[in-house]
Parts: C-alpha cells; structure tokens; sequence
C-alpha cells in the first residue's frame, strides 16, 4: 500500500514536468497560419480556407460589408429588412412558376406603389382611394402568394444537412452562417452564389409585418432594448450609429422593393464580400466552386466608405428612462474606430476595467461594496468600422440606484487615470488576450466568424493572429493616457432606468 | 490512419471531378453529392479511481488548450427544503467565490485570470457541475484550482451576502422582461407553483440561508463517489490521468445518501391564464403541456414530429404564424424530454397585443394539424432528412462526444443510443408521425399563458376559456433594510432627543434602574379570547422576569440578560435560543434604554419624516442598533409620545411583522408610560390593560437566580 502510493507521486510528479516541458511559449500560430489560404475571383470575391480534416464537416460564413449605417434616409432598418429577404430564395427557389410570379410581383410593387404616393401625401391623402387600393393591393398579394414555394430556401439547405443556419445584421456588416458536411460543400455554394446574384423579393410585404415583431420583441417590450435606443440616439448625432438598426416603425412600413433592390444592386456586389470556410475542404476545390458559383457575379468597384463622423462632443448627454423595471445604467465615451492605432489600448483599458473579477469595476462595484451584481466594461459599442464608444454597463443591487453606480465607476475611471497598472496586472491582460484567441479558434463556426470579420474590417485576415503582438506592445502608460483622453465628462453620453412606481 | 487519408483522398478526387462547370440553368436539386468522406469517430478513454469518480479522458492536439467539465450526478435545488429555495444555486455559486482552506475567493479569481483560464461551479435542479478551461502548460493549476473548490470550500460570510445581494437582486428584476415572466409562470402550470421543479426564490427564502445549509448541502452531494469528470485537449492521457489523481486521489468517498428527484404527477387539463403587463408592445404566450422522459420508446418520432410542428425554417409553426400570416417574429414548439422527470411540450408566439389570441389560435391550429393532417412528402423530408443528413455533426467536437458519453453511462442509455434512434428515424412514414402525434400532443388539454396589456387585446381571453389572472407581484421583504441619508441620521438625532424630552427628560431615563409593572393582558385569537393576570420585573438594562397567572398555574419566564429559563408546576426548563434571540432583541427595543442615550446614541436613528400609522398621522423614526436590530418607532406628531412601533419578530406563524401601539399615557416616577398597549402579529392580538407600573420600586430579586440545572 506505501509503496504504490509511492510510485503514483513520482508518477504525478512526472506528469507534472512532462505537461510543463511540452510548454506553450514557443506556440506562436504558425500551425493554425499554416493551414489558412486565401484566393480572390476576378471579380473582387475574397474567400478564406481554413482546412481542419478532423471530421467531415465545414462551417461557413459570408460577410456582406453593409449594415445599418449604409441604411438611406426614411429607410432606416433596410439593410436589417434584406437579411430577412435573402431567406426567400431565387428565380429557382422559392417559387412553383417564376413566369408567373414575376408577373404577379409587377402588378402587387406597382399598386404598392401607388399606394405609398398617396399615403406619404400625409393629413392630405385621399382616404377613398387609399381604401380602393388596399383591397387592390391585398387581392394582388393573394395572387402572388399563390406561385410562392413558402421558406424553400431554408428547407433545402436544413433537409441536406445544413446546421446553426442564421443571419445577422449590424451597423457595420450582415453575415450569413451554418455548417454543412463536407459532402455538400457545393451546395453552400450553389445557394449563396444564388441568394447574391438572383434575389427575389417574395413576400417581402408580410415580413415587413415579421420585422415589425421583432423591433416589439428586441426594443418596444423590453427595457434594455428601450434604453439602448435612446443612448445611442443621445450618442450620436450625425453619425449613423444613433439611428434604430431594426428601423423606426414608419421606415419598416416605408420600404418597398425598388429602393430594397437599389441598395442590393449597390452593395451586395462581388468586390464587397468575403467568404470564410472553416473544415474538411481544399483550397482547390474551394477555389473550383467558388469560380463555378460566385464567378457569374460582374466586377463591380467596391462601394465606398462612409464619409460622417460625429463632430467632437462638448457636453455630457443624458437620458434617463422613468420605468417600473429595475434600474440599469450605460455609459459611452466616443472614440476612435477599432482599426485606430490606440485600439490594442482601449481593449487592454476595457479588460482591466471592466472584465472579469478582478477588474477594477467588479472588484469595487460588485465585490467590495456590494452595489451591483454585473458590471461590465466592452472596448467598441455598438459598431467596430466607424469611430465608435467605449461602453461601460451595470446592473445596480436591489435597492441601489443607477446613480449611486454611475458615482463609483467615475471614481475607479480617475483612480485608472491617476495610477499606472501594476506589471502584474499588465501581464495579466496579455495571457489573458491569448487564451481568448485560442478559445475563439476552438470551434470551425469561430474559426470562420474570426476570419471573415478581420478581413472584411482590416482588409487582411492576418490581423487576427497580429492582435496579440499589438496586445504585447501596450504599456501601462498607454493605458493611463488612452483613460485620460477618453474617459472623460465632456465625451460621455450616460443612459438610466431610473424606477417609479407608476411609467408615465 | 494513413489509410483512411488515402480513401478520403478519393474521395475528395471524384468531388472536384462533379464540380464541372456551366452552371447557368442548373437546379441545386440536381447538385450530385459524393459520399461522406469516412472518418473515426474519437472513443474517449475511462478510468474510475479508488473512491468512485469516473473518468472520461480525450487527447486533441489542434490548439494548446485543455478543458474540464464535471458533472454532479444527483445534486439540485430538488434537495432543498421549500424554506430555503435558492440554496442549492447558491451553494453551487459560493463554492467557487467564497474560497476554499487554502485560498481566498479573490485569490482563486487572481490566479486564474492572470493566466486566462476559467473555473466555474453550479447547481441546478437535478445536477451540479463544474467546468474548467485554460492554456494547456497551465494544467496543474487549473485541475489544482478545481479540486480545491470541489473538495474545500469554505463558504465565507463576505461572499455569501455578495450571493444574496445577487439572488435578491434577481428576484427585484425578474418582472422586467416578458420572456422571463412567462418561463417562470408556464413551468408553473406544467409542475405545480410548489413544485421543486418550478418554485422560485424569494426575498424570505434567500433571507432564511445560513452558511450551515450550505457547508451541509455541499457535504451531501458534493462526494467523489456521486461525480464524473471529462477532460478533453492537448495533454497526454497518461499524464492528465496522473494528474487528476493527484489532486482528486485521496478524496475518501462520502457516505451520505442522496435522495432520488421526486416524481411529477400531472392531470391533463385545459386552462388559460393572464399575467398583466403594462409596458409592451407585443404579448409572450406560452401553450402547452407536460413532456416525457428519455428513454421513451417514441423519441425518434417525436424528433421529427418537432420538426415538422415547430424547429425549423419550413416547420408548420414558422410556415403559418410567421412567413405566411407575419403574426411573429418568434413563434415554435417542441415536444421535450428530460433525463429524471419529464420535459414540457412547449409552443410559443411572441405577437402584437392586437393579435394575441389569434396569433393564439394560430398555434393551436397547428397543433391540432398534426393529429389530422398527415405530413406531406415535403415534411417527411424536412423532419428525417434534415435529421439524417445533420447527423455527423454529432460528432464534430471532441467537447460534444465526452459530455455526451458521461451523460448516457449515467443515465444507463447504450452507448449506440444516438445510432439506434438514427436507425429508428429512418424508418418512419408519416402515419407513425400522426400516431405519435396523437400519443404525445393534447390539442384539448393545452395550458395557455398570455403575458402581455389586456386592454390592447384584440379579444378578450375569455374569449379561449375562462382566464385566470395570475398575481405576479413580488412579495417584498418583511422589514425594509436600514437606510438613511447623513440629513436624516442627523435629523434623527434631533427629534430622539425632542421625544425623550416630551417623556420626561433624558436624565430622568438615566436614573431609571427598574420597572416593575401589574396588568392585565386579553389574548385574541381566531378561536377566541382569553385573559390572564401579568407581572412583570425588569432591571435594566436587559433582565426582565413575568409571572403570568393562566388557568392551568402560574408560569415563570426568566431572562437574566445572558441566559433564561421558563418555570411552571415546580419543573424548571432552559428558553430555546430562538426565544432568547428574540428577549435580547426586546431588550434593544426597551424605550426606556433608548432615551436614556438620546444625548449620546450608541445605535444609528434617522428621521423619515411623516407616515402613516395604523391609520393615523405619524413620524416614523427608523432604528438600527449596535447588535444589528432594526425597527420603526411612530411618534404622534403633536405630542411626540410614541403611538407604537414596528419590527420583524417571531409570531405564531413563523417570522413576521408585529405592530405595537401604545395608547393612554400616565406619568410614573416622572417619566410618561402608556398604560393601555396592542400587539398584533400573526394573526394574534394581545391588549394589555396595566393596572400598576413602579419605577424604581422594590422587587423579588430571588426571582433572578438561576435553578439548578440551568
């Protein structure tokens, strides 16, 4: 009995030296670069492979580098509204009779169209004709729906396989994601390659109808939702970021399918997407499809950026939502967009502030005083391309204020302003910046999600596996100047639930 | 290995082959799709140690990580006593924040962000677990760290209050978003509001937590004998075998049994129900009823039976309520199952108020659809391809494969289950859909639950049955915590000092040494009332002795500051700690001491202004002593003579609030005594009529000695 236990120390005592000679120092990426390929099509299309043949299987995901930034006037929500629209299919998906259904299309658009002339005459509108064209209207969509195959779209890509199958929108960019094994790789192709270039506008009046759900479910019903949009409506006031990503109800209403087609035709372009396979596949054969399916696409110039950027903010801006739900406070300070030089900064600024236990807001908001049970810190909200705020969240404790919150975050933002970080904790932020790296490439969806986004925001995929040199070179005196220059009363929008008993 | 490279080379080969190009007019439908490349499914490795804990292990070499998940086999908030709801996530909780033998909680928290990794323990209803995850060359501390919180956690008071800070701060927020309210109150109606499956934690249960449950609670379930462990990443098995066994090794087997998770008795009924809430837009409804078991020979059936009602794009649910009648954003359904009691079968519709019941009724169609309609070809396609052609994501993670082994040995499932229900999936027609339709889905006993604003209803409830209105107001915590602005603190002072003046003077309280009192108290009760004859000897600052004459004798009760006891018929007995707690709490409360210390207040006392009284006009004065006593004292505001007070207490039923009110003021030695007082807590009143109060007066100081024994 001593003696085996004997031996099970020495044998701990080994693994222990094994584990901590197989040590990670000398682990810089290449293994994981080496496996990452890139090809562009003539016309501007950009694709990443990241090849992982450990199961047959590869996860997918193109970026579209629009969002709700690029949204027009009185049309707010629109690039939100053509994520929905890309889910119902093509001349060849979707429909029973295509012919016929584009015929049905052109007489429902057209007396749509006449409809909204009359309806944006406002208070003067002609309230017989309008009736008329109602009953038109709904009578030719009942004729259209008719040639409609319903989410046929969708069904194929979920019958074949297709997993996690999903789209979002953001100010920045519109990304469209799910997984399929490997065996159906040209599917994924044929499909987008289809959605990009021979969209259809089926049904799109009904999903206004959905869209206008989701703006109750996301912002009307829920208390943070409601709160968000007025921060970012007090934030900004030129810039786009300020404006409802899923739409003010009146612009939801407004969109038809002229202007939704306009907005494809100028952004859904070859030159402004990037695709990122992460699996069991080539580059060559990646390359194969992708001329196959995507090369039918024209070469047109990428769109160009946006020019407005918020002019430099003189005062504090406030809003405070009088709600029966519990109180909530955000904070933003402008700043630069994530491509800016100070960026590696900000992210070190925003982990040692405000993520994790022991960052200096958790540790006196949440730890020692006992005010809030969250409080959180992010270095870019709510877009990444445009100069953007450092956020800062928390979820005052029962019985406490967003006030009494707001006053200790401004005290722990001097004290990082006026003490330099320890080395300890500059370390910290560092180890901390790779182990989240090598998390966020664990799973082929993250793979794929890192890579596209780092190509499409800093035109070179490469930068990902940069961000930890970038990390590496941030000194505590950055971090202190990055806090002065921004931190500040002047460049700050705060946004509160302050609770009554009774809203209104 | 090298072999099935070479296959899957071929195979890869006759892939690009099919990619000729011209696509132009070509269907996706005519896409020809080459085999799936074969691949080996990883088979992680098991050990079991010495003391009972199974361990799964698997090796994967991408990327320098190393990953823990520990499950907690018979463990969960189905323990707790119906008291103490919250306990088992908050020992799940305070395991890993309150720290452990060795190290404090912010020392746990420091050594594991500073190298980026990641501990976390919790508790749910029916298991516990853990899991864990950093850098690979950090191994030994990570496994280090988790043995420690699992085996020696010590539970600090510091973190706990933090926890219950949290808890309560939940219970505060847990009305503001629709889709909570509507999770909570619909589990309600499937288990039962006291249901362990279903009950929530309030401010009282959260409040009645001791460190005591919790040390005991972690002694139950936390033994190596009822845990499993999974650890996947870059290590080599033997070296991560030898260091699990390190640190978990000598853990010695515990000893308590665990009781199983209680059984769910559910009777099929229809019901519609309503909570109200004001400030949306758009109702959360909730439809359903209760769910199964694994294990349950339908499992295959129902998948795709889910599928085709309410998980997918093409599903009827999304088909219909969404793309076709654009009445949701949100709307779905599944039937489920749970490993030890049943699961629900859940529909949902997230729908403006203006259609609520017919985004309602739209769902209840297609449940109905799926007894009476049989699934198209289309359907079948979408439900059993879809399942079929998706099933080698299955196995995709390595993460996904060992949780998933360590989950079927427990539950005694066969290893092959996933490729026996592949099997039964694909034999099934569309009558098996509509047969296992009708044995799972009861279109005529669906629970409907609607939280949204009832005035923007397009139709009352009523309108789908009879509604009943569900309460979800949050009952509020006994007493309100201490609080006080530096005005009111000061303010406080000021009127203490007025009161004690109006009563006779700070220095007259200070001479007081005794109080002796005569009277006569009426106990009224549901039942009833009787009166009995009350002496009563107190000797400041904390002895107080009462002699109550009762029908059946005379019974003594003695506190002599420090310890007390309780006479009768001769036999003495020692007062239960809670009755003491509650005399030293009197004690704090004695008004006589309070004035006494108006000049120099040794307790906090703020001044909350104006407030009502029983009714009438009063000034409220909050106290908080230095032993941690709270309570309110309500002055007349004319006279300043205090019309009562109010304190959390222990009454016939259980801790609650009594309410004291003081009437009939008489000067006695020179200070103002009210001679006619109410007490009212729990249902019960007692009013005391007295008769004769002695200040100073003499006394029978044999009535303090300790009985032998004591």
């Amino acid at each position: 009995m001593m003696k085996r236990n004997v031996t099970l120390r020495i044998a701990a005592l080994l693994a222990v030296l094994t584990v901590l000679s197989g040590g990670l120092a000398a682990f810089d990426f290449s293994t994981v670069k080496s496996k990452i390929n890139e090809f562009t099509l003539d016309n501007g299309m950009k694709f990443i492979v990241a090849e992982d043949h450990s199961a047959p299987v590869i996860s997918f995901v193109l970026i579209a580098d629009v969002g709700g930034a690029n949204d027009p006037k009185e049309y707010y929500g629109l690039a939100h509204v053509f994520e929905h629209m890309a889910f119902k299919g093509t001349d060849q998906i979707g429909t029973n009779n295509f012919k016929a259904e584009s015929g049905a299309l052109a007489k429902l658009d057209a007396i749509y169209a006449e409809m909204r002339t009359e309806e944006k005459k406002g208070f003067l509108a002609d309230s017989t004709k309008l009736a008329a064209l109602k009953d038109k209207f709904k009578a030719a969509q009942d004729e259209a729906e008719k040639f409609v195959v319903p989410n046929e779209f969708p069904n194929i890509i979920e019958q074949e396989g297709g997993v996690g199958l999903n789209a979002g929108t953001s100010w920045d960019n519109t990304s469209y994601y799910y997984s399929f094994p490997s065996n159906k790789a040209e599917l994924w192709f044929a499909m987008e390659a289809g959605r990009f270039s021979h969209p259809v506008l089926r049904q799109l009046y009904k999903e206004k109808e959905v869209i206008k759900e989701e703006r109750r479910m996301r912002t009307e019903s829920s208390p943070i939702g409601r709160l968000i949009e007025e921060a970012l409506g007090a934030a900004f006031i030129s810039q786009p970021y300020g404006m409802p990503l899923v739409g003010p109800m009146t612009d939801i209403n407004n969109i038809d399918p002229e202007t939704a087609l306009a907005f494809f035709h100028k952004y859904y372009v070859a030159s402004n997407l990037t695709a990122a396979l992460s699996g069991d596949i080539t580059p060559q054969q990646a390359e194969a499809l992708a001329k196959k399916y995507f090369g039918v696409l024209p070469k047109v110039p990428k769109p160009p950026r946006l020019i407005t950027e918020d002019p430099k903010q003189n005062a504090e801006r406030r809003v405070n939502i009088f709600d029966k739900s519990q109180p909530f406070l955000l904070i933003g300070y402008h700043r630069p967009a994530a491509t800016d030089p100070q960026s590696p900064a900000l992210d070190a600024l925003a982990d040692c502030l405000g993520q994790g236990r022991t960052s200096l807001l958790y540790t006196d908001l949440v730890k020692e005083k006992k005010i809030a049970t969250q409080v959180s810190s992010f270095a870019t909200f709510p877009g990444e391309k445009y100069p953007t705020l450092f956020g800062i969240f928390a979820i005052p404790s029962q019985g406490v204020t967003a006030d009494s919150c707001e006053k200790e975050v401004y005290t722990e933002v001097e004290k990082i302003k006026n003490e330099p970080l320890s080395p300890e904790k500059l370390e910290g932020i560092k180890e901390r910046a790779k182990s989240n790296l090598i998390n966020q490439l664990a799973s082929r969806t993250g793979m794929a999600q890192q890579l596209a986004s780092y190509q499409v925001l800093y035109g070179d995929w490469r930068k990902l596996f940069k961000t930890l040199d970038d990390i590496n070179a941030v000194t505590a005196a950055d971090i202190q100047n990055a806090a002065k220059q921004y931190l500040n009363r002047e460049n700050r929008t705060v946004a509160t639930i302050v609770t009554v008993e009774k809203a209104n | 290995m090298k072999y099935i490279k070479a296959i899957a080379v071929l195979f890869l080969c006759a892939f690009v082959v099919a990619a000729v190009p011209a696509w132009g007019q070509k269907k996706v439908q005519d896409i020809k799709y080459p085999t799936l490349n074969p691949f080996e499914i990883p088979k992680p490795d098991k050990v079991t140690l010495d003391n009972g804990i199974t361990l799964y292990i698997l090796e994967d070499h991408t990327l320098p990580r190393l990953n823990l998940s520990v499950q907690i086999n018979k463990c969960g908030s189905y323990l707790e006593p119906a008291t103490k709801i919250g306990l088992a996530s908050m020992t799940g909780s305070v395991m890993r924040t309150g720290g452990t033998t060795t190290m404090t909680g912010d020392q746990i928290d420091e050594a594991l962000e500073s190298i980026g990794a990641y501990v976390e323990t919790s508790i749910g209803t029916v298991s516990g677990g853990a899991g864990a995850n950093g850098l690979s060359d950090k191994a030994e501390t990570i496994v280090k760290i988790l043995a420690d919180i699992l085996r020696n956690p010590v539970f600090s008071e510091d973190k706990i209050t933090l926890e219950k800070t949290s808890e309560k701060s939940s219970i505060s927020r847990r009305n503001d978003e629709p889709m909570s309210i509507a999770g909570r109150e619909f589990t309600k109606l499937l288990y039962g509001a006291t249901s362990p499956y279903a009950r929530t934690t309030e401010y009282a249960t959260i409040d009645a937590i001791t460190r005591d449950d919790m040390i005991m609670f972690h002694k139950m379930c936390v033994q190596p004998n009822n845990m499993q462990i999974a650890v996947w990443g870059d290590f080599k098995k033997d070296d991560i075998v030898a260091l699990i066994k390190k640190y978990f090794g000598d853990w010695a087997k515990g000893q308590m049994e665990i009781p199983a998770p209680p059984k769910v008795d559910y009777a099929f009924h229809p019901s519609v129900n309503h909570a109200e809430k004001g400030d949306v837009t758009q109702s959360t409804v909730f439809i359903g009823h209760i769910g199964g078991v694994f294990g349950d020979p339908d499992y295959a059936a129902t998948t795709v039976m889910n599928t085709i009602l309410g998980q997918a794009f093409g599903s009827r649910l999304f088909r219909n309520v969404r793309t076709k009648l654009g009445l949701a954003y949100a709307a779905g359904g599944a039937y489920t199952f749970n490993f030890d009691y049943p699961g629900g079968f859940y529909s949902y519709v997230m729908t403006k108020s203006e259609s609520t019941v017919k985004g309602t009724r739209a769902v209840i169609e297609q449940i109905k659809s799926m007894q009476t309609t049989p699934p198209t070809a289309e359907e079948m396609k979408l439900g059993k391809d879809g399942f079929l052609n998706s099933f080698v994501f299955n196995f995709d993670s390595k993460g996904e494969i060992i949780n998933r082994m360590m989950t079927y040995e427990y539950y005694k499932l066969p290893p092959d289950y996933l490729q026996q229900i592949k099997t039964a999936v694909e034999k099934l027609t569309p009558e098996d859909i509509m047969a296992v339709a009708k044995r799972k889905l009861n279109p005529d006993n669906l629970q409907i639950l609607v939280v949204g604003k009832a005035a923007d209803f397009d139709e009352p409830l009523a309108n789908l049955g009879q509604t009943k209105e569900i309460d979800i107001t949050i009952p509020q915590p006994k007493t309100d915590q201490f609080a006080a602005s530096d005005a009111e603190l000061a303010k406080g002072k000021e009127t203490l000092a007025k009161v004690a003046k109006a009563c006779g003077g700070v220095a007259t309280f200070k001479k007081v040494k005794s109080v002796s009192t005569d009277a006569k108290a009426t106990i009224n009760t549901p039942q009833g009332a009787m009166t009995l004859d009350i002496s009563k000897v107190e000797v400041l600052p904390a002895m107080v002795a009462e002699i109550v004459k009762t029908p059946m004798g005379t019974q003594t009760v003695v506190f002599d500051g420090t310890s007390g006891w309780m006479m009768a018929g001769g036999k003495s007995m020692k007062m239960p700690s809670g009755q003491m707690d509650e005399q030293k709490k009197d004690a704090s409360r004695n008004s006589v001491i309070l004035f006494s210390k108006a000049d120099q207040p040794d307790f906090k006392v703020a001044d909350k202004g104006e407030a009502d009284f029983e009714g009438k006009k009063a000034v409220r004065l909050d106290f908080l002593t230095a032993d941690g006593s709270q309570f309110s004292m309500y002055l007349d505001p004319t006279s300043l003579l205090p019309s009562g007070m109010k304190y959390s207490g222990q009454t016939m039923a259980g801790p609650g609030e009594v309410i004291e009110t003081y009437d009939a003021y008489k000067p006695f030695g020179g200070i103002m005594m009210p001679t006619k007082t109410v007490q009212k807590a729990g249902g019960m009143d007692v009013s005391v009529d007295i008769v004769k109060i002695d200040v100073n007066g003499k006394y029978d100081e044999t009535l303090f000695k300790k009985p032998e024994g004591i």
